[in-house]
């Protein structure tokens, strides 16, 4: 099983090269950062996979309340994709900031309130697949993980707002006129390259949600 | 299956690539920068072969119940 059809195709290709192209620039064209040196290079995979995460979860928010009151389980579908590939993005979130922490700070990981509440925000979300994976009856399922949805997302303003509200060692977010223009042009050819990548996975993400849904009404008719 | 071993092998030559050119350009904490851009693409392509393996698996359990069900 790969892409399907052509606009599935072109999205994985032009993801691809995207994503060859993002990473080729980081590393190899950008100049180092001033003060942090080669290891700022981290920061083009790490802001992309956290803004991703979060609009992931944002489209689980969306979905999920669409669910609720519509009931439709298409909206369940995108929801459970979105929430399954945003928990890869927060891994790799995690992951590369404590790459990035290590040379920086002096540890892999600490209980700064940014690392606190981004830890917080994975378990919510591994959470709601373990709901997924526990409730037999498929609108259950869905009405269940759609309420865990829309709370779950309470907490995605809280991670972005944690280096604002409290004293943290995580830097406070940059604004593109105190970014030097190579660096905030690097950042958003990589966070195209990953909301791309976001998109291919979706397309084939939905498509496998759905027939894991025919399989299951299958098996309930042939019981 | 090939297709996905030939994926792991160019995965695995382009991070020795990237090591000796980091190397190469003397960039000092290449250990994390390679570990950090390794892990996002190792992690993506993990998680799109899971998608390919689970799509055949699912599709494979849904024709082999229209089997079943042709035969009753």
């Amino acid at each position: 099983m790969g892409p399907k059809t052509v606009v599935e195709k072109t999205l994985g290709g032009l993801a691809l090269l995207a994503m060859l192209a993002g990473s080729y620039v980081g590393l190899a064209v950008v100049p180092a950062d001033a003060a942090q040196g080669n290891v700022q290079r981290l920061m083009y995979v790490h802001v992309p996979a956290a803004w991703l995460s979060f609009l992931a979860f944002f489209v689980v928010f969306v979905m999920s309340v669409l669910y609720l009151i519509q009931r439709d389980p298409r909206w369940d579908h995108v929801a459970a994709s979105s929430a399954e590939i945003g928990v890869v993005f927060t891994v790799v979130t995690l992951l590369l900031g404590m790459m990035w922490g290590k040379p920086t700070w002096g540890v892999f990981w600490t209980w700064d309130p940014r690392l606190t509440t981004t830890a917080i925000l994975l378990a919510i979300y591994v959470g709601y697949m373990a709901l997924r994976s526990f409730a037999d009856d498929a609108e259950k399922r869905a009405r269940w993980s759609a309420i865990v949805g829309v709370i779950g997302f309470a907490n995605v303003p809280i991670v972005y707002m944690s280096v604002t509200w409290w004293r943290t060692l995580h830097q406070p977010p940059s604004s593109p006129r105190s970014v030097a223009p190579d660096i905030l042009w690097t950042l958003m050819l990589n966070l195209a390259a990953f909301t791309l990548v976001y998109a291919y996975l979706m397309v084939r993400r939905i498509r496998l949600s759905k027939l894991e849904g025919e399989l299951e009404k299958r098996m309930a008719y042939n019981a | 299956m090939r297709k996905w071993s030939v994926i792991s092998v160019v995965y695995i030559l382009a991070l020795i690539l990237l090591w000796t050119y980091t190397g190469r350009v003397a960039m000092e904490n290449r250990g994390f920068v390679v570990t950090g851009y390794g892990v996002t693409w190792g992690a993506l392509l993990w998680y799109t072969f899971r998608l390919n393996s689970r799509e055949r698996t699912t599709a494979r359990a849904v024709e082999s119940f229209e089997v079943v069900g042709a035969g009753e």
